[in-house]
């Protein structure tokens, strides 16, 4: 029974990061209907901010979340700007492909200023309470609380304030949304500041709790943030969640029930399976077609 | 050499082949007489199998109009097979031993493809774009457990068996092989489900077999590719072909230009190339490429070639159907305007009126959405040649109506009987195999086809190309293509529309499209035909064009019409009688005159005092 | 229709930079240095280009070496395999028909080196691969006899793991091991397999194997399953990059058993990464920093003092690498390729910064011993040398 718990609280924790990365994708995917591969990468660069300011600058937690927060924010938007706005009226695909070619870019460009993974001190308490054998530690408590903080926050951001309205407006019609008043530009680049701020914070959670970082870290972080966005309905801010938690769910559950090295090939298909019988994910709904 | 002759010779058919002969002649001396280094034989062969992986996903993500990130787990499983069969099982030194690992590779590669191609057909968009990204991970953790392919220590021992004229072989085959397919009936019926799935549905594509022949094609070639790919470097491992491969070839792809096979040559040569001469920036290259990338996608957004094809791989102008982007030939071509009376004598002779049986009987058909029963036990009878009206205010479920009897749901209650044949809860293509056709409330042409192609594209479900034929454009592949393009030439020269066959759909005017969805419509050689709204949006004179328009189809083609309207103008003077929908069920039902003063029609558009 | 540009643009770019034809050497010994300086393992790369750097500049300080009567320096060609096999072949093929170098050192990953070394062979070109431990690197793939031109400068995993499964048994009398290593990497995956073979041939038991893949970041569920099993030390070839979230976890869970590493663990920034938590474990290793030996120290005092870090095992055995060169270099008189390959083979005694090292007949692998270490207060601590 401890164990089963033990596991949880891992696939709790890992479902958070997880979760708070999935937002931001599919934050901008409802609004722009762009997948942005790059978010995988404005979370490494979070985790990098996260490292300038514990190991030298030595902020404390709270400065520590801003920085990477509104550091990646500030990115989003200038990347915004500067690549996807001029493609605005393009194929969707053009946009999505420039989204690959900043990721890379940042990538590298990272590594052309790091190329050795960097380690993150341990700088802020991390005490680990035993219950009855179950290991707890704070990092772990303040890593869900703080994901879940900030879902709900979002939640309500989008759900009852008029930047909320406005950004439901222009996913659903952007043109009428103009034509109507809407600020559009600044409606898009306040999604990318908030998408990008969420992906700042995961990247700090998570480099916090696996404290080693290099530049390809959001590569894979980034892939699996976008099958959560889908698996839980793409465009539906409590899908992403529910995908994130679920994925994490799911990859610990195979890698305790099987021989870890299935666990690739048991996770994707059972996605497939998912896919299968709920092909708009488990909260999405298709976008009705009149015939 | 001024820029005419230059596009002169690139329009000559013949000198592609001189060129691709020369090209067989120079990929054997080079490495025979040591004309270029090593270095530049590895990179051509190196761009050679971009070149195949770039077409193949062209055909998934450009032509189909998909978004797949799946290719590399095809270009595995037909690099693993094809190396195990080399190493293991064939014998060392046979002449025969390669190609045939080869095409084995390329086989293995298209059964994967046949299973990714099922998810396709329920889903689409980014979902399917998840199915193919766990495919690829799939494929890598399968090899990785299996030992006897070596696991993730990878597989050794294959011969150099990849030589230039090898990979320059399967390049052309690979060209020739994928041009075919775009210019045949099936390349036709891809465009179709990458513009409108469902409108090329219910003109008759069977979308699904489109799909698995996409997708078997695709991932044959990439397969192949990926054979080669392995006895080139005589080492393969499991993590090769991971998703940064797949993203590796998604960016050649559309660098060089969608649904284009000059763009797919460029992309994936000038890719390749690029990343070897831009060595000397050491690790600065991966910071410059992908930065080239970007900007090169802000201003040209669709690749290189943009929607372009090279005169070579286009149909000679003028158009003469199939896949080219519309309007790149310029209008022209004429045909056959004064073979129109095989063109109405054909339809006309399967209209053969069968007094007996009602052309259309339909009885107590009801279905519900949820709560909401939009249509409850409705009936109608029609017989041959007969044109009627249904009429209704808005929400009456008049559309519904022809959802349901083309087939777009099953009802719940009621069937459906054409000329005796029970259709009810057929799927939309095999109700217009049967007969019936239709329009949309809301246009739904190809619109980025050519008006020509979206004629021929009707024909696909009476064509009887088969897929080997498709494929090479051998046996009566010319002949069939010559009957389909000929007889939509008619088609469309007996509505006066042939000044306007290589336009794009979507250019046309309001008018224009309307009256090519009919006729696109009609080329299915319908017995009935189900005009949703056709005057939607059209003014006084427009609805008198469309009258007579109307008229002579159902004169010329012994069609009989079933059509929704709102205009009363024409709805009275053209219809011989009506159906009014109110709620879902049938109010009254008569002659225009009759319904004219019908107190209950009255008051279902007017309200309860006209009635009094 | 408006004429397209780009696409004749494109042709001309291409032909330009594909034709072009060889550099010639003149007065200069090019070295060719295949390096992943981008991709997976850039930490792999930087280390190797920087002793590599640091080795040509020794060289030619001292003044180059002579060849054909005259004094020649070295010229290092650099080039990024981006860690992926396709392009570590076509940075090998280049420096030999482009740059027409002398000998090549490199690529380090085996999955880069395997396909290198195969044309390295059939370019007839000297390749030494300083840190590729997979056996089959210096093997013909379908006879398994010796490649001519293909040497290593490290120990091969079979040695490694027999090595550690000994020391697990005899020295750390272990009597039940459990396993963690990464599925997706052959390396670590030979590793793990021969240490279990060496380790149950000295009577041991391997209780638990549990696995990840690259990039995963938590292994609660494996460090929960293998606590269950109840072993005496855990044997954890990851990458240093790993090893720290791995142990801490296993803190966390309450696993506090040793644990014993290989060559992965390979450098200092693993303690500076991993702290209190890494204290007492083994590891093997190619070389200690903490040595005495002269030759070793004089090459981590340079290394430190230009690059500023203690050079990681990549960095010491690429070092060896050149030095086994210029060895072969001085002894052959020439740049002719095929007698610097005979010169290297005939390698007798030299005397590197990883220990002493020598090659037997046709055998591209050097017969070399190596070292156990012990992290103790934040050091790497000399254990036992073992020599084959």
């Amino acid at each position: 029974m401890t164990y089963f718990l033990q596991q949880s609280l891992n696939a709790l924790q890992l479902g958070s990061v997880y979760a708070l990365i999935a937002l931001g994708y599919t934050m901008v995917y409802g609004v722009l209907t762009m997948i942005n591969f790059a978010h995988g990468d404005f979370f490494m660069v979070g985790a990098f901010l996260c490292f300038i300011s514990v190991a030298r600058l030595h902020l404390p937690f709270v400065p520590t979340l801003l920085i990477s927060m509104a550091g990646v924010a500030l990115l989003a938007v200038g990347v915004e700007v500067a690549a996807y706005r001029p493609l605005r009226n393009a194929p969707r695909v053009s946009a999505i492909i420039t989204a690959l070619g900043v990721g890379i870019f940042l990538e590298h460009f990272t590594l052309a200023l790091s190329p050795y993974p960097l380690h993150i001190p341990p700088a802020f308490a991390n005490v680990t309470w035993s219950a009855g054998g179950l290991a707890v530690s704070s990092l772990q408590v303040v890593t869900v609380l703080l994901s879940v903080g900030l879902m709900a926050a979002l939640q309500f951001v989008v759900a009852r304030t008029p930047l909320g309205i406005a950004m439901r407006a222009v996913s659903w019609d952007r043109d009428t949304a103009a034509l109507l008043g809407v600020p559009v530009d600044r409606v898009i680049s306040a999604t990318f500041a908030i998408g990008g701020a969420l992906g700042g914070a995961a990247g700090m959670l998570y480099a916090l709790s696996y404290p080693v970082i290099d530049p390809y870290m959001g590569v894979l972080v980034g892939w699996k943030a976008f099958i959560s966005a889908v698996v839980g309905g793409i465009g539906d801010v409590r899908g992403a969640m529910l995908g994130g938690y679920i994925l994490a769910a799911v990859e610990i559950a195979v890698a305790v029930a099987l021989p870890s090295t299935y666990r690739d090939f048991v996770a994707f298909s059972l996605l497939i399976v998912l896919l299968i019988f709920r092909p708009y994910g488990i909260l999405g709904r298709p976008r009705p077609q009149k015939l | 050499m001024n820029r005419h002759t230059a596009g002169a010779l690139l329009r000559d058919r013949r000198v592609l082949y001189a060129l691709t002969a020369v090209g067989f002649l120079l990929s054997w001396a080079i490495p025979r007489f040591g004309l270029l280094d090593s270095y530049v034989q590895l990179i051509l062969m190196y761009v050679g199998i971009n070149v195949i992986l770039c077409l193949s996903l062209n055909l998934i993500n450009g032509y189909m109009g998909e978004f797949s990130v799946g290719h590399a787990g095809f270009m595995s499983a037909g690099a693993y097979t094809a190396s195990l069969l080399t190493v293991r099982v064939f014998p060392h030194g046979a002449a025969w031993a390669f190609p045939a690992a080869c095409l084995a590779g390329g086989c293995a590669a298209a059964l994967l493809g046949l299973l990714v191609a099922l998810p396709s057909f329920k889903t689409r968009g980014d979902y399917l774009a998840i199915v193919t990204l766990a495919f690829v991970f799939i494929v890598k953790s399968a090899v990785e457990n299996i030992d006897a392919a070596g696991g993730p220590r990878g597989l050794l021992g294959m011969d150099r068996l990849t030589t230039l004229p090898w990979v320059y072989a399967w390049t052309v085959g690979t060209v020739f092989v994928i041009r075919n397919f775009i210019y045949s009936r099936y390349g036709r019926g891809v465009l179709a489900v990458r513009e409108d799935e469902t409108a090329a549905e219910f003109m008759g594509v069977d979308t699904r077999q489109v799909k698995v022949l996409t997708f078997v094609v695709a991932s044959f070639f990439a397969g192949a590719a990926g054979a080669l790919f392995a006895h080139l470097l005589q080492y393969i491992s499991p993590g090769m072909f991971d998703i940064v491969k797949s993203t590796d070839m998604l960016v050649m792809v559309y660098l060089g230009g969608v649904a284009s096979i000059g763009g797919s040559l460029l992309g994936a040569s000038l890719y390749t190339v690029l990343l070897e001469a831009l060595r000397p920036l050491a690790m600065w290259r991966m910071v410059l490429m992908p930065l080239l990338l970007v900007l090169l996608m802000i201003f040209r957004p669709r690749g290189i070639m943009g929607l372009r094809e090279f005169p070579w791989f286009r149909r000679r102008c003028p158009p003469q159907g199939g896949g080219q982007p519309c309007g790149a030939c310029g209008i022209g071509g004429s045909a056959g305007a004064d073979r129109t009376d095989s063109l109405t004598v054909g339809v006309a002779a399967a209209a053969q009126p069968r007094p007996q049986v009602p052309l259309l009987d339909v009885s107590g058909l009801s279905h519900r959405f949820g709560g909401l029963a939009a249509v409850s036990g409705f009936s109608l009878r029609m017989s041959s040649g007969e044109l009627v009206g249904i009429i209704g205010p808005n929400g009456a479920g008049k559309t519904t109506v022809f959802n349901l009897i083309t087939g777009a749901y099953r009802p719940d209650e009621g069937r459906i009987l054409f000329s005796g044949q029970d259709i009810t809860g057929l799927r939309p293509g095999a109700i217009n195999a049967a007969g019936i056709a239709r329009t949309f409330q809301n246009i739904r042409l190809f619109k980025d086809l050519s008006v020509l192609d979206n004629i021929m594209t009707a024909h696909y479900a009476r064509s009887s190309c088969g897929v080997a034929e498709a494929l090479t454009h051998a046996g009566g592949y010319q002949a069939e293509e010559a009957r389909v393009r000929d007889h939509s030439l008619e088609l469309l020269a007996f509505f006066e529309m042939q000044g306007q066959s290589a336009a794009c759909a979507g250019s046309l005017s309001y008018g224009l499209q309307r009256r090519l969805e009919i006729v696109r419509a009609l080329a299915t050689r319908p017995r009935l035909l189900l005009l949703d709204e056709p005057a939607a949006g059209m003014n006084p004179l427009e609805v008198d064009q469309l009258m007579e328009f109307i008229r002579r189809v159902r004169a010329e083609f012994g069609v009989a019409v079933l059509l929704i309207e709102h205009q009363m103008r024409l709805v009275m003077s053209l219809c011989e009688r009506l159906e009014v929908l109110d709620f879902g069920t049938t109010i009254a039902a008569g002659t225009p005159a009759q319904i004219q003063s019908h107190p209950r029609v009255l008051e279902a558009y007017l309200g309860q005092e006209s009635a009094s | 229709m408006r004429r397209n540009p780009l696409p004749l643009a494109c042709f001309a770019a291409a032909a330009v930079m594909l034709g072009g034809c060889a550099r010639h050497s003149g007065d200069t010994i090019r070295i060719g240095v295949i390096a992943e300086l981008t991709g997976a393992i850039p930490a792999v790369g930087a280390s190797c280009r920087n002793a590599a750097q640091l080795a040509a500049k020794e060289i030619n300080d001292a003044g180059g070496i002579e060849i054909g009567g005259k004094k020649k320096m070295i010229e290092l060609v650099i080039e990024d395999t981006a860690a992926k096999a396709d392009q570590a072949a076509a940075a090998v093929q280049k420096v030999i028909t482009r740059d027409e170098v002398a000998a090549i050192v490199g690529p380090n990953s085996s999955s880069n080196a395997l396909p290198a070394a195969e044309i390295a062979e059939k370019g007839g070109v000297v390749m030494i691969a300083p840190w590729s431990t997979n056996p089959k690197t210096t093997l013909d793939a379908q006879t398994n006899l010796p490649k001519q031109f293909v040497f290593r400068a490290c120990f091969t995993d079979m040695f490694q793991g027999h090595v550690l499964g000994k020391f697990a048994s005899e020295t750390l009398k272990a009597k039940k091991a459990a396993m963690l290593y990464d599925v997706a990497s052959e390396v670590l995956k030979s590793q793990s397999e021969l240490f279990k073979q060496s380790f149950e041939a000295g009577g041991g038991k391997v209780v638990a194997v549990e696995t990840y893949t690259t990039g995963d970041k938590d292994f609660s569920a494996q460090l929960t399953k293998i606590k269950k099993a109840g072993p005496d030390i855990v044997f954890l070839p990851s990458y240093y990059t790993d090893v720290p979230l791995q142990v801490q976890q296993a803190h966390r869970l309450g696993l506090k058993v040793p644990f014993l590493g290989s060559d992965a663990w390979s450098t200092e920034e693993l303690i500076k990464m991993c702290g209190k938590d890494c204290d007492g474990f083994y590891l093997s290793n190619h070389y200690s920093p903490q040595t005495t030996n002269p030759v070793t120290r004089r090459f981590i005092d340079s290394y430190q003092a230009a690059y500023h870090s203690v050079p990681d095992d990549v960095a010491a055995l690429t070092y060896d690498s050149f030095g086994l060169l210029r060895q072969a270099l001085v002894a052959a008189k020439t740049t002719d390729r095929r007698a610097i390959r005979d010169a290297l083979s005939r390698t007798t005694d030299y005397q590197g910064v990883t220990g002493n090292m020598r090659f037997t007949a046709g055998s591209g692998d050097p017969v070399k011993g190596a070292v156990i270490l012990q992290i103790k207060d934040d050091k790497f601590v000399w254990v036992t040398d073992v020599q084959p």
